[in-house]
């Protein structure tokens, strides 16, 4: 997110975010540990326009070939009303009753469920509790406007500051949260 | 040169009103310890009426407060405002035009750090490019309604920072510090 607490410039823009290899390095030991990848559909979509296939191309990198491999590995739910989840492999779609269709998966046995990017998907999980944690990527830059992270809140949301915040070459902070009252 | 810093308190979802949360005692010293850094303060109007009697009254009353000892000290304090005319007190001036050209004769002052805090004057200070160094305190708490950080700002193009630091404390906080790029 920008400093000013945007996810995605006013038109969803998002060439300013930084990454880099130690930012995939650090990421992907955290997200390799999960079975589950949870996404609005427009995230979604983008996703599923890149990485089936971001590993077989001549020019793949490292983290290509590594992500791509997670990402067709990976349980995939994806929270959509017009989305239908027939033919879909290693899919789920959630249409309706999100807050217990959420809760169900939460009861399975299995490592995190991780929500990447997806700012609506966030809004929703948000406004009904379902979120235990933050980890989020603080980028060196003001956008003035666009789509923020945090929309909707009604209640109070306190945190727990984990230790292995960190710091990156490129300028981004990592900062991470478990939810500690609400 | 003098730096021109803007230091701030915010909530993960980059609210800066001071009636949503409260500093803690770590990050209090953390900003005590940028106001004695600091010669001079700028500030708007409403920042200016939040700080000014409270915190020098505070001085006065409790001299063993060293956030408000520290704020006391600080010299000189320039308000930027059309609506204000009378200053309380010697050290203040009150401006009602001419933010920039105000900023670069300060600038060139000889003395310690001028610091800004506020939402309002601090964004179009940062659209002007006119703050050499940001210190975002940002506490572990989303709180929805309320000011927001940079509310308003008119930006030509998206302000790139480089980051120095970042600091967590045991509070939860998180003092982030970048450098004008």
């Amino acid at each position: 997110m920008s400093l000013d607490g945007f996810v995605a410039g006013p038109n969803g823009e998002m060439d300013w975010i930084k990454v880099d290899e130690e930012m995939f390095d650090y990421v992907g030991k955290r997200i390799s540990e999960g079975d589950t990848a949870l996404y609005g559909r427009v995230t979604y979509q983008m996703m599923e326009n890149y990485w089936p296939t971001a590993g077989d191309e001549p020019t793949a990198s490292k983290h290509d070939i590594d992500h791509s491999k997670w990402y067709n590995n990976v349980h995939k739910i994806v929270l959509s009303k017009t989305m239908k989840d027939a033919g879909l492999t290693n899919t789920t779609i959630i249409s309706d009753n999100l807050a217990d269709s959420i809760n169900e998966i939460k009861q399975q046995a299995g490592g995190e469920i991780l929500l990447f990017g997806s700012p609506t998907a966030t809004h929703s999980l948000i406004q009904l509790h379902l979120i235990d944690g933050y980890w989020l990527f603080v980028n060196p830059i003001i956008l003035g406007q666009g789509i923020p992270l945090f929309a909707g809140i009604k209640d109070k949301i306190k945190f727990k500051l984990l230790t292995t915040t960190r710091q990156f070459a490129c300028g981004v902070t990592e900062l991470n949260y478990i939810v500690d009252g609400q | 040169m003098r730096k021109v810093i803007y230091a701030i308190n915010t909530s993960l979802d980059g609210c800066c009103d001071h009636t949503k949360f409260y500093p803690s005692e770590d990050t209090m010293a953390y900003f005590t310890q940028l106001t004695q850094d600091a010669g001079t303060f700028l500030y708007g109007r409403k920042t200016y009426q939040l700080m000014v009697p409270y915190w020098p009254g505070v001085a006065k009353e409790d001299p063993s407060d060293e956030f408000a000892r520290a704020f006391d000290a600080v010299g000189k304090i320039i308000v930027f405002s059309q609506s204000l005319d009378t200053p309380k007190g010697e050290k203040t001036t009150i401006v009602g035009t001419g933010l920039r050209d105000e900023i670069l004769k300060l600038k060139q002052e000889q003395g310690k750090n001028i610091l800004t805090g506020g939402v309002s004057i601090p964004s179009q200070l940062a659209a002007l490019g006119l703050i050499d160094e940001y210190r975002f305190v940002v506490h572990p708490i989303v709180v929805g309604e309320g000011r927001r950080l940079f509310d308003g700002i008119n930006l030509q193009e998206n302000l790139r920072l480089k980051l120095v630091e970042s600091t967590a404390f045991k509070s939860g906080a998180v003092a982030l510090r970048y450098l004008k790029q």
